[in-house]
């Protein structure tokens, strides 16, 4: 990759700040001391070259974004970037903070960019806003991986899909009621009940957080065509959710209390 | 390319290229064309006033009777060619006269220089960091993309009708530098420059040399197909405005409506709602398209910064 020049002091092409040591570091600290984030399998995540990680995703204001990316990040070295929804970038400050930390547009050209082209590491949530905003009862039960979009993403930068197993993370804001208004579902959790709206929105509880990577998984067809057929597209995506299924009902079994591990 | 026509020559980009063009020991004739004679400036006695548009029969009468191989458009996106600060847009129906007159039976025309605009991608909070030449943005375009979208996809019809004929389409990037008034360049010569605060997206200019430079060299190796070009690196918004001379900014409102008032009010009423959309969204390209098949932007956004009208 050509080096930029002139992209400006201290961001990358992307609007990420460049790493002076200070970024995420209230969350690094509340990473080691508060959930007390391990990783198992870290030798799944490849060591140079794009690679596609796909984790389950839930809690209001989740954290499991900043888990992977910063946690991939401290443990490997390696600089990791989110896709996440354009809608943040249609607010003023929204988007921008979101850049600098290395959130990224979830834009197909985006992700062919940063994983084929500068060989990144890049973490997407295959379950969207169906994670966050899912009922009580589902609790670590993955929702539809969409429509296996992010295997065909995947295949045709000609890059793996690393599946991370997040285990504690939906404990950090337990939903404790659904309420519904339309279409919308907004699920109120047990933070927002004990210290209010907003300041329950940031007070996550000190659930125990482990983080099991599993084998990265290769395919066969060839990258850069323009269609994968959707068969192939979903049959990977439903045996990628079905491994991630299994590893956290694992995690989940061994686990005591929520919040002690 | 020994014979060439370039249609826009009374305008700031169609007068430069004009002159690299018979700067070039291959050229054996250069023509000057404008559309009006208001476009002529009183320093430009080279350039003829010959209508292609809405009637092109004189023109392509011309173009037979000088033998033109080569026609360069530098007229079809008023905002990056024309004088004036103005809403841009493309010009579709010369779009389909200049088409008609290169593709006509006994046309000698054989190279077809289409000089389009970057405002052919839509401005949204759903972009890629660069847009890619072959991104699919038409059908939902509205406003100056409509136009833009509108007009190459006539020029590219002609392309593949006549396939002797070798047609390139260059999306220009917001040309920034003396005598250009584009809305970049509107917005960087200004004493205060309205920012939309919490915003802060990636910005790309292209430099009138590279422009020329770009379209002249497009026309000698008779390029095919349709090409981003811009400046070479990325500029984030706040840096550019940085680097305009440490000027003070003025905050824009987040309301759409509201902040377009406000640049109507601060005397950039024609480039307003572009200029909003950019404000927010950037609108920066891939030029590596171009890169691959030969051509290469010697200067870089800093340039363009420095050659802007102060």
């Amino acid at each position: 990759m050509k080096a930029i020049p002139d992209a400006g002091p201290g961001l990358d092409r992307w609007g990420r700040r460049l790493g002076d040591g200070s970024e995420g570091s209230l969350f690094m600290a509340a990473y080691r001391h508060w959930w007390r984030v391990e990783w198992e399998g870290l030798e799944h995540v490849p060591r140079a070259g794009g690679a596609l990680l796909v984790a389950n995703h839930a809690g209001m204001m989740p954290v499991d974004g900043g888990i992977v990316q910063y946690g991939i990040e401290a443990e490997l070295g390696r600089r990791v970037f989110s896709l996440a929804h354009h809608g943040f970038w249609r607010f003023p400050f929204a988007g921008t903070a979101l850049s600098r930390i290395g959130g990224v547009v979830a834009h197909p050209d985006n992700a062919q960019r940063l994983l084929g082209e500068e060989g990144a590491l890049v973490v997407v949530f295959p379950e969207g806003e169906k994670g966050p905003v899912k009922p009580r009862s589902e609790r670590y039960r993955l929702q539809r991986f969409g429509r296996g979009g992010f295997v065909e993403t995947a295949m045709r930068a000609g890059v793996p899909v690393v599946p991370i197993a997040l285990m504690g993370t939906e404990d950090t804001t337990p939903v404790v009621a659904n309420l519904e208004l339309g279409r919308h579902r907004f699920p109120l959790t047990l933070n927002a009940l004990l210290f209010g709206p907003v300041l329950g929105s940031i007070a996550w509880f000190p659930a125990k957080i482990r983080a099991r990577v599993l084998p990265a998984v290769h395919f066969d067809e060839p990258a850069g065509q323009e269609h994968y057929p959707r068969s192939a597209t979903m049959d990977h995506a439903e045996r990628i959710r079905g491994d991630m299924q299994a590893a956290l009902d694992e995690l989940i079994a061994a686990r005591g209390h929520p919040w002690w591990g | 390319m020994r014979r060439v026509v370039v249609l826009g020559a009374g305008r700031p980009l169609g007068a430069r290229v004009l002159a690299a063009l018979e700067a070039l020991p291959g050229v054996e004739r250069a023509i000057g064309l404008e559309s009006r004679p208001g476009f002529i400036p009183d320093d430009g006695p080279g350039i003829e006033c010959l209508p292609w548009s809405p009637d092109h029969r004189a023109f392509a009468e011309r173009l037979r009777k000088d033998e033109i191989d080569t026609v360069v458009d530098c007229a079809l996106v008023e905002a990056r060619t024309g004088a004036r600060a103005r809403t841009p847009g493309a010009d579709v129906i010369a779009a389909m006269c200049v088409g008609a007159a290169v593709a006509h039976d006994d046309s000698p025309v054989r190279g077809w220089v289409v000089v389009s605009s970057t405002d052919y991608y839509p401005a949204s909070s759903y972009r890629p960091l660069l847009h890619r030449e072959e991104e699919r943005v038409g059908d939902f375009a509205t406003g100056p993309a409509e136009t833009i979208a509108e007009a190459e996809e006539y020029v590219r019809a002609i392309a593949e009708r006549k396939p002797h004929v070798e047609v390139a389409i260059l999306r220009l990037q917001a040309i920034v530098g003396a005598g250009f008034r584009g809305a970049l360049a509107e917005l960087f010569s200004r004493d205060r420059i309205p920012v939309c605060p919490g915003f802060d997206p990636a910005v790309q200019m292209l430099h009138p040399d590279d422009a020329v430079a770009a379209i002249v060299w497009a026309a000698e190796v008779g390029l095919t197909g349709v090409f981003n070009v811009a400046s070479s690196g990325l500029l984030r918004l706040g840096e550019a405005v940085r680097r305009a001379g440490g000027r003070r900014a003025v905050a824009l409102p987040f309301a759409p409506p509201v902040g377009r008032a406000a640049l109507r009010a601060l005397g950039l009423a024609p480039v307003a709602g572009e200029l909003y959309d950019l404000l927010r969204h950037g609108n920066a390209v891939d030029a590596g398209k171009l890169a691959r098949a030969g051509f290469e932007a010697r200067r870089t956004q800093v340039d363009c910064l420095a050659a802007r009208d102060a």
